[in-house]
């Protein structure tokens, strides 16, 4: 056996354990410490047989900016409207000094960036009636708000929860579930 | 021991070696009984069903266990949820630990290790974003797991674990495109796997098929990074990775066995690539070249240098017959202190490039002198002629930028008949050496 082997094979060991715990850790961090908004959103094609179940969905992904930032890494600011509605309010290429933020890639140009967020993982076993539930709220009769609530941290988003009419999606879908 | 691959090769040329009269019928049933290459086949068929069952096993478990999880999964708790995900990690690990304490020359036990660790990142990492919702695309998810794949590609030794990397990088590269985001890093991290590859296709420690496999893996990778570079529409890129990626990819296609076999007037792969390989080294030796994008001036000329210097590796190992053992271990020599001086070059504008393309000369200054040398000490005319090539085709190219049309004539023509006659004494010489053994 070689030593040198060993040894690396413990370096490769670290970062593999470092990488995935790096997510963990900043997205718990979020959860726990992180300030929470409330963002609407609009749903669209949620099908990919390759990824699993999860609702696909599109949240705003422009704000205020007078640079060009096509293809590079930008800090879009949060703010709270009066109705209690978080939107994103300015994309800049430095960091924020005060007040939440989230690191994005900016394209294009007119402040467009790349969405945060846009899928909601769900067992396979409700995500069919959840997929229902939130192409009624968005498109049916009856329109209904759909939000997602994030928790931001430094920088870094967690999404929390996906809610119609400020219910968690995944309560609607096991609830109508146990009707059926 | 004798290698498989030597026992099977013996086997093809005892026919030749009896009818010819080097060995008598007997010597040759000698031969036959001390490296028995059917046994030795049979052995090879026999590992490859046992990994082919081992895989398909592992395939069956794997579906069924992932049902079973999938089915109950909302029963779970957030923390036996987090287990899933790190379980196999661990067994992974606790595996490759296993294998490099009792097993680490066997390719078996290594290529699985590997490969189970690289399965194991990729779930991890998928579960986990998936328990958090994280959102991010194809090409964000490969640049992170196929970066944790070098150093276990470095430990293992695994062929599979190869393949799986130029898949990837072959994948990064689709899922890129066309933006182009995360060529420098794709380009990185095939210049770490490129040694072991390049190792692996040309060492006589693997199987005939494992080195068939790697030299595949090598011509896959060069071609979407040449043809990713070439539909990029960055200029620079093309012309300082497109085209030596091309003409190296076309030169390892004519090291492919079969085509190896054929004479090398015929092997037009490998004259395409030696000629593309050329006009490079040509085109590079102008100053001008490097004046091509400013762009790639003021802030490239560093990681073009680091590619230029592991592409002529592998020129050099396929100029040299296939192997890095002697002359090949110099120019790995040479390689730190020229990526390092070439990084440092990046950033400094005019002059960066002005030391850039001395380094440039320099490199293939050395090339030359090489392999004049090693073609004298081996009587390789081949080699003589290419190190002679190389050279003059140098210095003809230092006085063009003089600008005088006579004086390149004088000197192409000087050099052209120099090269002629010493080609012709070399000749001479070493059929009178071979006369006189």
């Amino acid at each position: 056996m070689k030593k040198w082997r060993v040894i690396l094979f413990g370096v490769a060991v670290l970062l593999i354990l470092g990488v995935v715990s790096y997510k963990i850790v900043r997205s718990e961090l979020a959860r726990r410490y992180g300030t929470p908004y409330r963002m609407e959103v609009s749903g669209f094609d949620p099908h990919d047989p390759f990824r699993g179940r999860y609702l696909a969905f599109s949240m705003p992904n422009t704000a205020r900016s007078e640079l060009e930032l096509n293809g590079t890494t930008a800090y879009v600011t949060l703010r709270n409207a009066s109705d209690g509605t978080a939107y994103f309010d300015v994309l800049s290429g430095e960091k924020p000094q005060k007040g939440d933020y989230l690191k994005v890639n900016a394209y294009g140009y007119g402040g467009m960036f790349r969405a945060p967020f846009e899928r909601f993982y769900l067992n396979e076993t409700i995500a069919l009636e959840a997929e229902r539930i939130l192409q009624s709220a968005l498109s049916g009769p009856a329109r209904k708000r759909a939000e997602i609530v994030l928790r931001v941290h430094h920088g870094f988003a967690c999404l929390e929860d996906l809610q119609i009419d400020g219910t968690s999606i995944v309560t609607l879908a096991r609830e109508k579930m146990r009707w059926k | 021991m004798a290698s498989k691959r030597f026992a099977m090769e013996l086997m093809r040329e005892l026919p030749e070696w009896v009818n010819d009269g080097i060995i008598s019928e007997a010597g040759a049933e000698q031969l036959r009984d001390r490296y028995p290459a059917s046994g030795i086949t049979q052995q090879v068929m026999l590992r490859y069903l046992q990994i082919f069952l081992s895989v398909l096993c592992a395939v069956l478990i794997g579906c069924g266990l992932i049902l079973i999880i999938s089915h109950n999964w909302d029963m779970f708790s957030p923390g036996w949820r987090m287990a899933v995900a790190f379980v196999p990690l661990a067994v992974a690990v606790w595996f490759g630990f296993l294998t490099l304490i009792r097993h680490e020359n066997d390719p078996r036990y290594c290529g699985a290790a590997g490969l189970f660790l690289a399965a194991a990142t990729a779930s991890a990492t998928a579960i986990v974003s998936q328990l958090y919702h994280l959102s991010g695309t194809l090409s964000e998810f490969l640049s992170v797991w196929l970066a944790l794949l070098i150093l276990p590609l470095y430990i293992f030794r695994s062929t599979g674990l190869a393949v799986v990397l130029c898949i990837g990088m072959v994948s990064l590269m689709f899922a890129d495109y066309p933006s182009g985001r995360t060529i420098w890093w794709t380009l990185g991290l095939g210049a770490i796997s490129f040694p072991y590859l390049l190792y692996a296709a040309t060492s006589n420690r693997y199987a005939a098929g494992a080195t068939l496999v790697n030299r595949l893996a090598i011509v896959v990778l060069m071609t979407t990074f040449s043809l990713s570079t070439l539909v990029s529409g960055n200029g620079a890129a093309t012309v300082y990775l497109g085209w030596p990626l091309l003409f190296s990819t076309l030169l390892q296609m004519g090291t492919l066995p079969k085509l190896r076999a054929s004479s090398m007037r015929l092997n037009l792969f490998q004259v395409a690539g030696s000629i593309g390989v050329l006009i490079f080294i040509a085109v590079g030796s102008f100053m001008d070249f490097w004046e091509i994008s400013g762009w790639m001036r003021h802030h490239s000329n560093g990681p073009s240098l680091v590619w230029c210097g592991i592409l002529a590796i592998a020129w050099i190992g396929l100029i040299f017959g296939g192997g890095l053992h002697t002359t090949g271990s110099i120019f790995c020599a040479i390689l730190p202190p020229l990526s390092l001086v070439g990084l440092m070059c990046a950033n400094e504008g005019n002059a960066g490039a002005m030391i850039a393309a001395i380094l440039f000369n320099f490199y293939f200054a050395c090339l030359g002198v090489v392999m004049l040398w090693d073609g004298f000490h081996r009587r390789s005319p081949w080699r003589m002629n290419g190190g002679i090539g190389v050279l003059a085709l140098l210095i003809f190219l230092r006085f063009c930028n003089v600008g005088d049309i006579l004086l390149y004539a004088g000197v192409f023509l000087g050099f052209g008949i120099a090269v002629a006659v010493a080609n012709f004494m070399f000749t001479r010489h070493f059929k009178r050496l071979e006369e006189k053994q």
